[in-house]
């Protein structure tokens, strides 16, 4: 696995029969910027957005209230945590979970804000979204169907997973968070709330590093 | 070679008041200094500072420190030659920390900003046209190999031309004045920046100071070879003349222009991969 | 924080900083883990050092929204 020369040295290994968890270099990496951003959403108040009045000089502020700060607050750390176990899995499957669970997240974030184009957007992400779905969990399928083991560790540097399921799995990860379906996404984010919003942001991001990773490996 | 933090700062500075300049000379004004950008964050270092009634406290600071961090981390990777694939890593952090920096604030304008930081996460993929054609070309993503196969087969910016293209064309898309810096474009003041002056600001530019010569010297070192120190800085010193003459002579794009030619770039791209992957 | 409080950090972080170049220099092993060090404790010196020597701090206004 570590003799790659893709991700840099082994840090730490846990073993689950033949499902191997590890943590590279890389994935450490990855799984520290996602704790960071966990103890800001915890710690941190929502930004107010400011707006201005159209056609006037009044400024006006969007708060967001106690119920809802809580419920976004709660999913933003609930998407952080489904990062830290999409980026540090040594299982295709399990990958695949956690993604699609970020995917619910991201929606569960912003379905509480009250803008008619922000629940819009993640309307359409969500239907993007589930469509990923079948990619994704497609693409572990096909790799389990081929090399009979969906770890990680014990497909890396073999070159068996054949490249229709690795098409699959960047074509979920898309569809889950990144470009080109991505102007959905940036609608999303005008929603007022900031650490709770950036989570979107910061676990789509992750997940498509995590998935490069398993592409390149398997 | 960690010592060379403060050196590679005070030359990334540098580095953007050329730049600066060469741009203003291109288009016939005298243009500032070169060592201004140099003043200009101190200057900021000293001014009084604040945080916005509005923002969102912790994340106001943490945002700018993460920035710092993440590009000290990218100039070990690049001198250690370390991987390929944690430089990547590095880029697409940035592209939070910009979206994270416009957020932060409450302010309508860095709102702007973030949200077109989003829409431009395409800039990033023709970066990974990049790493998965220097994969295919040298094997390997360890960029102490990748220098190493330059050795023996001679420069990649001629073995492998357009994955240098790509690659530069990811460097344009973080300048500053190029045609693709829309989060920073004047109609909306500063984008994502707008809320963060004083020693906000001075950490910002220490980070961006940072990140110009990371990304410059990323280039020599993937395209051109190891080379000795001041050769180094020479070549850094051209490839980023010539970005200077690409970003005076273009306009900025519009948001969906510069999203639709960085898509188009990538795809393009992904082509030559696949077509060197299946006959090379 | 007032002015004493910023250069402390500033002075406890240099002091950690040139602890960890000096381990990078002898070569302590994993290498890694002085560079995670330099980069966890370079933004903080950087920010409290310019905190200090900054003008002054007060409280902060509403962000601004145009002319």
């Amino acid at each position: 696995m570590f003799n790659l020369p893709i991700e840099g040295e082994e840090l730490f290994v846990l073993e689950f029969g033949d499902i191997v968890n590890y943590f590279s270099l890389y994935t450490t990496t990855l799984f520290l910027f996602a704790t960071a951003f966990i103890i800001i959403a915890i710690i941190a108040r929502p930004e107010r957005q400011t707006d201005i009045v159209f056609g006037t000089d009044a400024v006006y502020i969007k708060d967001v209230n106690q119920e809802n700060l809580r419920f976004q607050r709660f999913m933003a750390i609930a998407c952080g945590l489904a990062t830290l176990g999409a980026v540090s899995s040594g299982d295709l499957f399990n990958f695949s979970l956690f993604t699609a669970l970020i995917g619910i997240t991201n929606i569960g974030i912003v379905a509480g804000v009250n803008n008619r184009y922000v629940l819009n957007a993640a309307y359409n992400y969500g239907i993007v979204a589930m469509v990923a779905t079948t990619f994704l969990f497609g693409g572990a399928a096909t790799a389990l169907g081929t090399c009979g083991t969906l770890s990680i560790w014990e497909l890396a540097g073999l070159g068996m997973v054949p490249l229709a399921a690795k098409m699959f799995l960047v074509l979920g990860v898309m569809g889950e968070g990144m470009a080109p379906f991505y102007i959905a996404k940036a609608e999303i984010t005008r929603a007022p709330g900031a650490p709770y919003v950036l989570m979107i942001h910061v676990s789509s991001l992750l997940i498509f590093l995590r998935v490069i990773e398993i592409i390149l490996t398997v | 070679m960690i010592t060379l933090i403060l050196p590679a700062v005070f030359i990334g500075l540098l580095f953007h008041g050329i730049h600066r300049k060469v741009i203003a000379r291109i288009q016939g004004r005298p243009g500032p200094p070169i060592w201004q950008e140099i003043l200009h964050t101190l200057k900021f270092s000293f001014k009084q500072t604040w945080i916005p009634k509005t923002a969102s406290m912790p994340m106001f600071v943490f945002i700018v420190a993460v920035s710092i961090a993440i590009w000290t981390g990218a100039f070990y990777i690049v001198f250690s030659g370390g991987s390929l694939l944690l430089l990547f890593a590095v880029f697409m952090l940035h592209k939070i920390t910009e979206h994270g920096l416009g957020l932060s604030s409450g302010s309508p304008y860095g709102k702007f900003g973030a949200i077109r930081s989003v829409m431009s996460a395409a800039s990033e993929i023709p970066l990974f046209a990049t790493i998965a054609g220097i994969y295919v070309v040298t094997g390997s993503l360890m960029i102490s190999d990748i220098t190493r196969y330059q050795e023996i087969h001679g420069p990649l910016l001629i073995g492998a031309f357009p994955i240098a293209i790509a690659m530069y064309i990811v460097i344009l898309s973080k300048m500053h004045y190029g045609p693709f810096s829309i989060i920073e474009a004047k109609e909306i003041v500063s984008g994502n920046r707008t809320e963060h002056f004083g020693v906000w600001r001075a950490g910002l530019e220490v980070a961006y100071a940072l990140k110009t010569f990371v990304l410059l010297a990323a280039f020599v070192l993937l395209f051109i070879g190891a080379l000795p120190w001041y050769l180094m800085l020479l070549a850094m010193l051209i490839v980023l003349i010539s970005l200077s003459f690409v970003c005076a002579f273009t306009p900025m794009l519009s948001p969906f222009d510069a999203v639709a030619l960085q898509t188009v770039i990538t795809g393009v791209l992904a082509v030559y991969i696949i077509v060197l992957g299946v006959i090379g | 924080m007032n002015k004493e409080s910023y250069l402390a950090i500033t002075i406890i972080t240099a002091v950690i900083l040139a602890l960890l170049v000096y381990a990078v220099s002898i070569g302590t092993e994993p290498g890694w883990l002085a560079v995670i060090g330099v980069v966890l404790t370079f933004p903080i010196f950087t920010l409290s050092l310019f905190l200090w020597w900054n003008a002054s701090n007060t409280d902060g206004d509403i962000p601004f929204t145009g002319y």
